[in-house]
């Protein structure tokens, strides 16, 4: 399975900037996003009703078909957690403040997860496999396996995305119930999933898991490297991302501190960060630009164990 | 311009987010949907939600719906006709 486009708008300079992920700098999280100007993708009739998480899609995967030269993927696949959090805020808020009058159509339309999947296809005017996976910090990771699946099962080009946004709400919530206070990130990546290498293919994407209420961290990173019949020393870098420092030693136990790299420490914490870290391995892996791992990596793990019992693993090579 | 076609179309604007576009923008008797200001039927559904949430005016079948909601005009004259009939 083939990448031939990638696109991401993050909090960090990323979009449109092939070679980014040699000049990324630790993030602030309380930095803003940093977006294109979205009347360059979307009409303002349609922009109007869409919020941060809609917009940054869309941008993403105009951007990834123009980069792959293609108009129209087989099939597109999103993987959200939180979904469009700012406009689920806005229809329960209109809720609340409702009395006996009528609700609001539009805000609930434009809330439910499957609308970022949805408002692409209308954009496009696609009428192919349109599906939204939601599988918390692992939704990603199952819209990729849907995506190979897809490939597998006969299309060409497949369009594969991870989004969410920040929402104070929600960030309130988690403080409040599990005392943590962490500052949600948020952005968009997205993916052209090909079955054919063609000149524009920057990385191939060997092999992805995700595993659920696992209890055997390194037994199961062990397993998925053996079966791609790849030792943990020929893999160059670790881009991961864990829970807690117990997390991190069951990784210490496989890989040597200098093959990891939190990649947190550049993406901030949402829950489809993941895809941020498949475009940062796949940038490095294009060697666009000068990648502060030099320029040898050949082999790069994406593993997501952001939370305890959740693990998504990647597999790249160049 | 009356106060009631100015305030509905400020209520327009303001309920369907309808960016860059001002008041004055909107023509009386130009068309809302198609090739007017462009609106959809998720406007159209918006509209009558505006319409009973702050006139207290009901369009209860499409056909109404239709000639109510063609143009600021069609709805000032249906706000007010409503208004007479419950005096």
């Amino acid at each position: 399975m083939y990448i031939n486009a990638a696109s991401t708008i993050s909090h960090q300079p990323t979009f449109r900037n092939a070679g980014f992920s040699s000049n990324l700098r630790k993030l602030d999280p309380s930095s803003g996003l940093i977006t294109p100007d979205y009347g360059d993708f979307i009409p303002a009739m349609e922009r109007r009703r869409m919020s941060h998480v809609q917009k940054m899609a869309i941008a993403c995967s105009l951007d990834c078909l123009q980069q792959a030269g293609i108009q129209q993927p087989d099939a597109i696949i999103v993987g959200t957690s939180m979904g469009c959090s700012i406009n689920t805020k806005n229809f329960l808020d209109k809720i609340l403040a409702a009395t006996n009058g009528p609700l609001s159509p539009t805000s609930f339309i434009v809330s439910t997860h499957n609308t970022i999947a949805g408002q692409i296809a209308l954009s496009l005017k696609n009428h192919g496999y349109n599906m939204t996976h939601t599988q918390n910090s692992l939704s990603f990771e199952q819209s990729l396996i849907d995506g190979i699946l897809t490939i597998e099962n006969g299309a060409q080009n497949v369009l594969v995305g991870g989004a969410d946004e920040e929402e104070d709400t929600i960030y309130n919530m988690r403080a409040r119930l599990k005392n943590e206070e962490i500052h949600l990130t948020c952005g968009a990546s997205f993916f052209i999933l090909s079955k054919n290498q063609d000149s524009i293919t920057s990385a191939r994407l060997v092999d992805v898991a995700s595993f659920g209420l696992i209890d055997n961290t390194t037994g199961t990173i062990k397993n998925f490297l053996d079966t791609n019949n790849t030792l943990a020393e020929e893999i160059d870098l670790v881009l991961f991302a864990v829970s807690d420092q117990e997390n991190k030693n069951d990784l210490k136990s496989i890989f040597q501190p200098w093959q990891m790299f939190d990649y947190q420490e550049i993406t901030g914490t949402y829950y489809t960060n993941s895809s941020f870290a498949m475009h940062y391995a796949v940038d490095i892996l294009s060697n666009k630009g000068h990648s502060i791992f030099g320029d040898k990596v050949k082999n790069i793990l994406v593993c997501n164990n952001l939370i305890p019992g959740n693990l998504g693993l990647m597999l790249l090579k160049n | 311009m009356s106060d009631l076609k100015y305030e509905l179309k400020k209520q327009i604007i303001e309920e369907l987010n309808l960016e860059d576009i001002q008041p004055e923008d909107i023509e009386d008797d130009a068309p809302l949907f198609g090739d007017g200001l462009g609106l959809d039927s998720i406007d159209a559904l918006e509209l009558v939600v505006l319409m009973e949430k702050y006139y207290g005016v009901k369009i209860t079948d499409e056909e109404t719906g239709k000639k109510v909601l063609a143009s600021i005009n069609a709805m000032s004259e249906f706000i007010l006709e409503q208004k007479e009939k419950n005096k």
